[in-house]
């Protein structure tokens, strides 16, 4: 089982050998999908727990307690050998409340949850421009033909400033005739 | 921190940690983890969440792929 454990880790590259003895060791296994159930406690309490079923030998999900208060706060699943997504508990209660998605394109996508280990998508969030944000219209920027929609730069400065030039000649021009 | 089988993520938040006069038990009281989650990381037997390491990398103010890359 030590062995197993050790070569699971390697496959995933997520932990070397553990040079320490486990000190405390628990398996069980359920029907169809063996699951395996370590835990390992080093020194001053760091503690490894790990499942994995034994489908193409490869580590499917861990668990660890990082901050050392004695319960799990971080959840990995992996596919292929590649961790898939990260769930963390934020606020202490044992619960996941904050999940990471690791999409193969190295994209990171983040969700939130009530600590209840239920996980609904943010809402959507509405957009309110300033009241002196420039119009919108369409510019092909990069000539490949397509339109794109961006901000115009408000140039309603350089029409006041214009007017007043304007206005300010016409007003010396006008004194200097009298 | 995802990783392919074969990959292998070279980490230098030891020498980013020494060279800001950090120890490890401050880096992991600031980030909220054990002395020994450092140590592991460090060591290279621990992949640290991708939460842990950009808490890691904000708190020496580096991008992260200064103290984790995949070789």
């Amino acid at each position: 089982m030590r062995s197993l454990f050790i070569s699971l880790l390697l496959l995933t590259g997520a932990f070397g050998a553990h040079a320490q003895e486990p000190a405390a060791t628990s398996t069980e296994e359920v029907s169809e999908e063996t699951t395996y159930a370590e835990t390992i406690e080093i020194d001053s309490g760091f503690l490894y727990y790990t499942t994995s079923t034994d489908v193409g030998g490869a580590l499917a999900a861990s668990a660890h307690d990082t901050d050392g208060d004695g319960q799990l706060d971080v959840w990995f699943t992996y596919v292929d050998g590649v961790a898939a997504s990260e769930a963390h508990d934020t606020d202490g209660d044992g619960q996941p409340d904050l999940t990471l998605t690791l999409a193969a394109d190295e994209t990171v996508t983040a969700m939130e949850g009530s600590g209840a280990a239920a996980f609904t998508p943010p809402p959507a969030q509405q957009f309110v421009p300033p009241a002196d944000a420039a119009p919108a219209v369409p510019q092909d920027l990069v000539g490949d033909m397509r339109d794109i929609t961006i901000a115009e730069e408000n140039k309603a400065w350089m029409f006041f400033l214009i007017l007043f030039v304007v206005a300010a000649a016409l007003y010396f021009f006008w004194k200097r005739q009298q | 921190m995802s990783m392919s089988n074969r990959a292998h993520l070279e980490t230098h938040v030891q020498s980013v940690r020494k060279a800001a006069g950090v120890t490890q038990e401050q880096l992991a009281l600031a980030v909220g983890v054990t002395r020994q989650t450092i140590i592991s990381i460090e060591k290279g037997n621990y992949v640290p969440s991708v939460l842990l390491a950009l808490k890691i990398a904000a708190h020496f103010s580096v991008p992260v792929e200064e103290l984790f890359i995949i070789s």
